[in-house]
């Protein structure tokens, strides 16, 4: 069956409104406001306004009187300075963006290959004919499902220095700069190395078992089938993982937010943290918006290099 | 809460805020006043009246009252009465340290002798494991700052019958707007509050109220300088182990203090007391978008009046810490007595020293001004940030609060310097 007429777009709407409103509209509102500076001032008058019944006549109380009821008069003056790229040039001189720009990409650069290499290697292990396989697979991917703000509040507890799990072991993980900083990162490989795990052992069970009997074949190691088989064949799942596990990693905020509040000092704030604290603590909204399209576009430019480069290694 | 008032929604009728949070809302038009509902009978009673002026201050703004009675916020030192007392470790203080063991602590020199003799020695028999000094909080984002604030205060205020230029003034130069923050005073308060630190445990760099309170609680440490919750949560039996043995006194002070006129330190031959109102004293504050000031005034009011506020401050437990004269003692000049707070569930002595040592840091002859003006958060949060990276090794003191000074520069040139000038004179009452 196929559908004619205008009800294909009254079918659409709902879809369409919902895309207008909760992603076109703040994309572009959130532009505007980079750009302007607002003032809001609001002059508020009071007036008693008669009630009325259902029949539109004037209520009276017990002694005969008109009931009034309060009508709040809001006269809210929002000016808009055209500011062109002034928040922009903030960025530049601001050294607390200058701290989350390094954190974020200290953080990126730590945790996300450490994820990979590590879900690699489950993966090919759990290739493998291993004992009790199905429940240890069930339960390793297990940390994909947690919120990360749960997670962090439990690490929160896990980390606790003193009386905490592992307080024995006398580590400052989360008093002292790095070790925070480490902490998050240990984190967020724990709750993201199942879900590369995850998509490379599917990846792997899809390679054909005639490759690996060819290897065998022809005499190829352990090594060799890993590195001339499995490998190569990876490739395109690899660039895929690594940039889906980028571009989420640039935008950590749930676990540092609830397992350190960015501290010590601003060792374990990234940017969207900073950018969430500007805009929502200190209401520089307009300050936030630049920042929050700084950290858009490049993470815009890192997809779009992966795409190119993966389009011109794989066609 | 700002999110409804600066979009005009007007969903609220009311808010219960922090004293810091007037100079966003008073001057912006979002808040009501209640002057003429607080005169009218027509409502449940309550008056200004009981309020020290340190405190009915923070819930007025430009002449007008905006706030509905409900908490007062402020830091004072509490201790272990029983260690400090304890002719044992009073004979081993002496040989040690080479003075008399103070009980309590006036300067805050003596208590970081006090606080460095214990810790590490197992003083409270709860546990075998070693025990601290001063238990501090001092995660990031939370109450770090507070401590910075109510310690600093006797390092950096000058004393003087009014606000002037030099005298009384603590974040900036009422002149210029320059912040003091990195001032010589603010310096060496900073620099003894990282020494401070070490007689507690490291991880209190990550500790917010709870983590910190519950150390006290246990019987960990000697000290925590905080609010007035810490005390009835002594008397609760279910979490402390110190039920009779949590004393509290004014904030000790310094011995010395930077004078913004010679431009050098004073020394002092007694302690000066420096009381301060650290905290939000939240309250309830009435929507200027409210349709029914009225009824909200009266429904906030029933938490105002007399026998109510008197019984939050003596449960204490609920967040309401005491600071109304009908909540202090008669020896203090109050009209509460003891008896009021032993049926709350207090252990007597405990509740003696509390009481004193809130009418104390509410009276005070010198204040800490309280920062009150447009961006206050934002100003305390780059203060909480570099504080934090000052306690964590991340920054030395010098550089923590000259990294403050540069971002409140800042901060203060986007919201208008002449703006946030007139705003902060009006806020501590300094006329030019």
């Amino acid at each position: 069956m196929r559908w004619t007429g205008n009800i294909r777009f009254l079918l659409l709407a709902p879809a369409v409104i919902w895309v207008l409103a909760f992603t076109v509209f703040p994309l572009g509102y959130s532009l505007y406001l980079a750009f302007y500076k607002i003032e809001q001032k609001v002059e508020v008058k009071r007036e008693k306004q008669p009630m009325l019944d259902a029949a539109g006549k004037p209520m009276l109380d017990d002694s005969g009187q008109p009931r009034t009821k309060n009508v709040v008069i809001k006269d809210q003056v929002n000016s808009a300075t055209f500011i062109g790229l002034d928040n922009f040039k903030r960025l530049f001189g601001d050294p607390q963006v200058k701290e989350a720009i390094r954190v974020t990409l200290l953080f990126v650069l730590i945790a996300v290959p450490l994820e990979l290499v590590f879900g690699f290697l489950l993966a090919v292990l759990f290739n493998q004919h291993i004992f009790g396989r199905p429940v240890l697979r069930a339960v390793m991917i297990l940390p994909i499902f947690a919120t990360p703000l749960a997670v962090g509040y439990t690490f929160f507890t896990i980390f606790y220095e003193v009386g905490g799990p592992l307080a024995w072991t006398g580590i400052p993980f989360l008093s002292n700069p790095n070790g925070a900083l480490a902490s998050v990162i240990l984190v967020d490989i724990w709750q993201w190395t199942p879900f590369c795990f995850l998509v490379f052992l599917a990846a792997l069970q899809g390679v054909p078992e005639e490759l690996y009997e060819a290897a065998r074949v022809d005499g190829a190691s352990p090594w060799d089938m890993l590195k001339e088989v499995m490998l190569p064949l990876l490739i395109p799942t690899i660039v895929l993982v690594l940039l889906l596990r980028m571009a989420e990693a640039l935008k950590l905020f749930d676990i540092p937010f609830a397992m350190t509040g960015g501290g010590p000092g601003v060792a374990t704030q990234p940017f969207s943290l900073l950018a969430f604290r500007t805009g929502l603590r200190f209401f520089d909204l307009g300050y936030a918006s630049a920042m929050a399209y700084a950290l858009l576009i490049v993470v815009m430019v890192v997809i779009t290099l992966f795409f190119r480069r993966l389009r011109v290694s794989y066609g | 809460m700002m999110l409804d008032l600066r979009n005009g929604t007007g969903q609220y009728d009311a808010f219960m805020v922090g004293a810091f949070w007037y100079g966003d809302i008073v001057p912006a038009g979002y808040a009501y006043a209640i002057d003429d509902l607080n005169k009218s009978d027509k409502y449940p009673q309550w008056s200004y009246d009981d309020f020290p002026p340190s405190l009915k201050t923070l819930y007025t703004w430009g002449g007008k009252s905006y706030g509905i009675r409900n908490d007062a916020d402020g830091q004072v030192l509490y201790y272990r009465s029983d260690v400090l007392s304890d002719p044992k470790w009073q004979a081993q203080f002496k040989k040690e340290v080479g003075y008399d063991l103070p009980n309590p602590p006036q300067t805050w020199q003596q208590l970081l002798d006090i606080s460095k003799f214990f810790n590490g020695k197992n003083w409270d028999s709860n546990d075998p494991d070693p025990d601290s000094g001063t238990v501090l909080h001092l995660k990031v984002g939370e109450q770090g700052h507070y401590h910075f604030q109510s310690l600093s205060a006797s390092f950096v205020i000058n004393p003087g019958d009014k606000v002037t230029r030099t005298q009384n003034v603590y974040w900036f130069d009422p002149e210029d707007m320059k912040p003091l923050i990195n001032s010589p005073g603010h310096l060496k308060a900073l620099e003894f509050l990282q020494e401070l630190h070490k007689t507690g445990p490291a991880a209190q760099v990550g500790w917010s109220l709870g983590e910190a309170w519950d150390y006290f609680l246990r019987g960990k440490s000697v000290f925590v300088f905080s609010w007035g919750d810490v005390g009835a949560l002594c008397q609760d039996q279910s979490r402390s182990k110190i039920k009779g043995k949590c004393a509290a006194a004014m904030m000790p002070s310094s011995n010395e203090y930077y004078d913004f006129t010679k431009k050098e330190f004073v020394k002092l031959d007694k302690p000066r007391l420096v009381g301060n109102t650290t905290g939000g004293s939240w309250h309830g504050v009435i929507s200027n978008f409210s349709a029914n000031p009225e009824a909200t005034y009266s429904f906030l009011s029933l938490m105002a009046i007399k026998p109510v506020s008197k019984m939050m401050a003596t449960f204490g437990w609920d967040g309401v810490d005491p600071g109304y004269s009908y909540q202090f003692l008669k020896e203090d000049g109050g009209t509460a007595t003891i008896d009021d707070y032993v049926k709350a569930g207090w252990d007597a002595n405990d509740a003696k020293a509390y009481t004193h040592a809130y009418h104390e840091v509410f009276n005070a002859p010198t204040m800490l001004t309280y920062l009150r003006i447009p961006g206050t958060f934002e100003y305390w949060d780059i203060l909480d940030k570099n504080l934090s990276a000052a306690m964590s090794g991340g920054k030395s003191a010098k550089q923590a609060l000259d990294d403050t000074a540069t971002a409140w520069e800042g901060v203060t040139d986007r919201i208008g310097r002449d703006k946030q000038k007139a705003d902060y004179q009006a806020a501590i009452g300094y006329k030019p």
